[in-house]
């Protein structure tokens, strides 16, 4: 299916090939740079997986999607990443909590590494042997995160936060858990997930449409004997705790760090369209609330309690939902009872209608600029290509919000739910 | 030169305009160039908050500004960013150009005063912040590492200042001193630039309209030549509480960017370290799996090499040793010419996807025109690419003398209470 857009120029061309595939193809001819990515569902949130005709759920360890991801890359008899390098591409790859993806990009020829980058992902060629060398990889990539304080807090907010949904872990899983895996729970797991039928594609660039999907078919056509067992994944939603919690953690920092998460109220009947609405409505009450345009940003700033680290954002996906504010802070107690009654004004106080129509503006504009950047474009694309979502709908149906929509969001912040995280010496 | 840069790009669906205030890099002023940029957007006559000028912006349909300090060789250069949508793409096509540059008018010229001076509060504020800002450093270990291991080999360089600022004379600055570097601020060559949408006349007239900006004459110093070597190598280690022991290893080179061998030691740069084809990468990550990240990193205006990468602490000597005879190899040209042609095609790409940012763009016009008196020409460039061969190579390689090693290291006792 083509779509176009014609007030921003520009065309996706989605649909789902004979294959099983969902392909996204947006040519940006005037660039350079085009970038593939490949993705299959399988994210750190993945921990029960469904075959076909089967009630048992498969428990999949922690780090597995990552650990996988870290191996497709390995082969006994090819040195993967130089063959992209020799047709001019540099490949890559990134597990999130609901996707893996492998990508590559390049100025030249796309055609090659398109082929490339399929036969990386649909013949694991990894060894046990390549597992014990990555599994020593993956430690060292822990242990950078571990001595990094921001990633390490929000990951102690989310511990707290939750008392049982996957997204807990680390997306890379532990060092135990990385080591107990073995080669046949692997194969297993990537035998369930990686069929075409489970994939999504998204091609942003310097293409020709109907050349690409014509390559993507004939080069799935060969690993079409496998069969798609895959059936379904699921997450336990764990119950929301209704106790606020606070916890001091002694961290060697020069300045304090504070952050605050809160739980949002998730409702079973939702659409993907529908949270992913949610998710931005919820952005533009906060952006009301903490956005520098507002009057309590400018207090907060004025008393000190916040510094220019301060950010704040939400995520609404199927399975989670939550708020989050982090700042430094020299004061870290006041800024706690500063920042929790910045939150209850959210549901107390009416937002400032006049910043709605600011922040709707805003939208227009960072929604256009988006089409600048082919890499953050093709990000955008996959994320919603994966829930199925139109990009070009959705911004239609964005720019008719109204305040109203926006104040309903109020009713799904759990405010009982807070928990805070400090960081202190 | 002229103080107006302009190049027309139809591709993108957004623009970029930067202001540029340069002058020489200097230890006495080096908290006022840190902090005028921001006092100034702070508070202006029409917008007398952030939030004000945050509303601004947001209007003019999320327009991102910004402002920062860099430093070129012995230079400092204030940026006054603006990133705004095209007019075709906005509902009534409303062009943002004239509003942009009038905000950075308002900017640049109308700072609110009180009293002959800028608000103390306003100054305060952003001295807070900035003390902040470089207090907290502390709090990423990697960043921490970086800035020690910045110190100690350059230790008495002006490449040791920083244009984000000086934390330990930060507090001699006043409401006062600061209003008497406005006044010379404003006398400091200016130069106005504009990466995208737009006729060259009509840009240029609305500018006018608002700034008087003169040829920029003077000589600028764009390369930073000082060096002081050391009789012999420092080796520096230092503990923190940390997992993993962070390790920077610098070189000096005296190929800089205005040198025609500077992009020979680009792909140098690039095969050493600065891809996943790199010799680094392939050699302590993928043979010896001591290290998750590694890489390498080369600056132009100073000459300088530098190596870093997280290892366990049982590894580091094994990582050090591994990182020299990597480059031993490159001295000697152990290399094979497939390494080379890979890394030229990459570094090809690199050049030619600078036309595919409008930020990359903004920064190369620039920095192509103030060093070589001529606009960011990508086949040139790519041309040049072409001809680099294995001995330019080697002898890159062999221009490299290792100054500084230095690790920040966990302590043997790690404490954290969770």
């Amino acid at each position: 299916m083509k779509s176009f857009n014609p007030e921003f120029s520009e065309q996706l061309y989605s649909s789902v090939l004979p294959c099983g595939i969902r392909l996204a193809i947006m040519p940006k001819q005037d660039f350079s740079r085009t970038e593939i990515q490949l993705a299959v569902p399988f994210g750190s949130l993945t921990t029960r997986a469904y075959k076909k005709g089967s009630k048992e759920p498969i428990i999949l360890p922690e780090g597995m999607a990552h650990f996988l991801e870290h191996l497709l890359f390995e082969s006994e008899t090819l040195d993967i990443p130089k063959r992209f390098a020799e047709v001019g591409a540099v490949v890559n790859a990134y597990t999130t909590y609901d996707k893996t993806a492998y990508y590559f990009q390049t100025t030249s020829d796309v055609i090659r590494p398109l082929e490339l980058l399929i036969e990386m992902v649909m013949t694991a060629q990894f060894s046990e042997m390549a597992m014990k060398k990555e599994a020593a990889i993956i430690e060292q990539e822990m242990m950078m995160y571990d001595d990094d304080y921001e990633q390490q807090i929000y990951q102690s907010l989310l511990k707290q936060l939750y008392s049982s949904h996957p997204i807990r872990h680390d997306i890379a899983g532990t060092i135990e858990s990385v080591e107990a895996t073995t080669y046949q729970a692997l194969m297993d797991a990537y035998r369930l997930f990686y069929h075409p039928e489970n994939m999504v594609m998204v091609v942003v660039g310097n293409v020709d449409a109907s050349e690409i999907q014509q390559k993507v078919e004939s080069t799935f056509q060969r690993y079409l004997n496998r069969v798609n067992d895959y059936h379904h994944t699921a997450v336990i939603i764990d119950e929301i705790s209704k106790k606020p919690s606070h916890h001091i953690v002694k961290k060697d920092v020069a300045i304090p760090m504070l952050m605050m998460g809160i739980r949002l109220k998730l409702t079973d009947t939702k659409t993907l369209w529908e949270r992913a609405m949610d998710d931005i409505k919820m952005s533009f009450l906060l952006s009301g609330v903490f956005g520098k345009g507002g009057n309590i940003y400018r207090d907060l700033m004025k008393r000190h309690v916040i510094n220019d680290a301060f950010d704040y954002f939400s995520s609404y996906e199927e399975s989670y939902g939550h708020l989050i504010v982090f700042t430094e802070t020299k004061k870290p107690s006041l800024s706690k009872k500063a920042l929790i009654k910045a939150l209850e004004q959210i549901k107390t106080t009416l937002p400032d209608e006049k910043q709605f129509e600011l922040s709707k503006r805003k939208l227009i504009g960072e929604y256009i600029q988006m089409f600048d950047q082919i890499s953050q474009l093709a990000n955008q694309v996959l994320d919603y290509e994966m829930k199925s979502i139109s990009l070009f709908d959705f911004f239609k149906e964005l720019s008719a919000l109204t305040y109203d929509d926006v104040l309903k969001m109020r009713d799904d912040i759990l405010l009982d739910s807070l928990v805070s995280i400090t960081f202190s010496n | 030169m002229d103080s107006i840069l302009f190049r027309s790009v139809k591709k993108f669906k957004s623009s970029i305009l930067t202001l540029r205030v340069i002058a020489p890099i200097e230890k006495e002023t080096l908290n006022e160039r840190a902090i005028i940029g921001p006092v100034l957007a702070a508070s202006t006559k029409k917008y007398h908050s952030k939030s004000g000028l945050s509303r601004r912006l947001n209007w003019l349909y999320g327009t991102q500004f910004s402002v920062y300090t860099m430093k070129i060789g012995f230079q400092s250069v204030i940026s006054f960013q603006f990133v705004y949508p095209n007019s075709a793409f906005l509902p009534n096509q409303e062009s943002l150009l004239e509003p942009v540059v009038a905000l950075l008018h308002e900017i640049i010229y109308r700072p609110l005063i009180l009293d002959g001076h800028f608000p103390n509060t306003v100054v305060n504020d952003e001295v807070r912040l900035l003390k902040e800002s470089l207090e907290s450093e502390y709090n990423d270990k990697n960043e921490y590492a970086f800035q020690q291991f910045r110190q100690t080999m350059f230790d008495g360089e002006t490449y040791s200042l920083r244009t984000k600022g000086d934390l330990s004379t930060l507090d001699r600055l006043s409401s006062h001193s600061l209003m008497e570097y406005y006044q010379e601020f404003l006398k400091q060559p200016m130069l106005i630039s504009l990466v995208g949408d737009g006729e060259e006349a009509m840009i240029k007239h609305i500018i006018s309209k608002y700034f008087t900006l003169k040829p920029l004459n003077d000589r600028y110093l764009w390369i930073d030549t000082e060096a002081s070597l050391h009789a012999c190598p420092i080796v520096k280690r230092e503990e923190n509480h940390i997992t993993q022991s962070k390790l920077f290893i610098g070189y000096r080179t005296q190929v800089t960017f205005d040198q025609p061998l500077y992009l020979a030691m680009q792909l140098f740069n690039m095969m050493l370290g600065d891809s996943d084809q790199s010799l680094l990468f392939k050699t302590v990550r993928e043979r010896d799996h001591l290290c998750y990240s590694i890489g390498s990193t080369y600056d132009s205006n100073k000459g300088m090499i530098l190596i870093s990468m997280g290892v366990d602490s049982t590894n580091e000597q094994k990582a050090i040793d591994a990182v020299k005879s990597v480059i031993a190899d490159m001295q000697a040209g152990l290399f094979e010419d497939s390494w080379l042609s890979i890394a030229k095609s990459l570094q090809t790409r690199r050049i030619q996807q600078r036309n595919d940012s409008l930020v990359s763009l903004a920064h190369a016009d620039f920095y192509y025109q103030i060093i070589h008196d001529a606009p960011f020409d990508m086949d040139t460039w790519i041309q040049k690419n072409s001809q680099i061969t294995h001995s330019d190579i080697v002898y890159c390689a062999n221009q490299l003398i290792l100054d500084t090693t230095y690790t920040l290291a966990p302590k043997e006792e790690h404490h954290e209470v969770v």
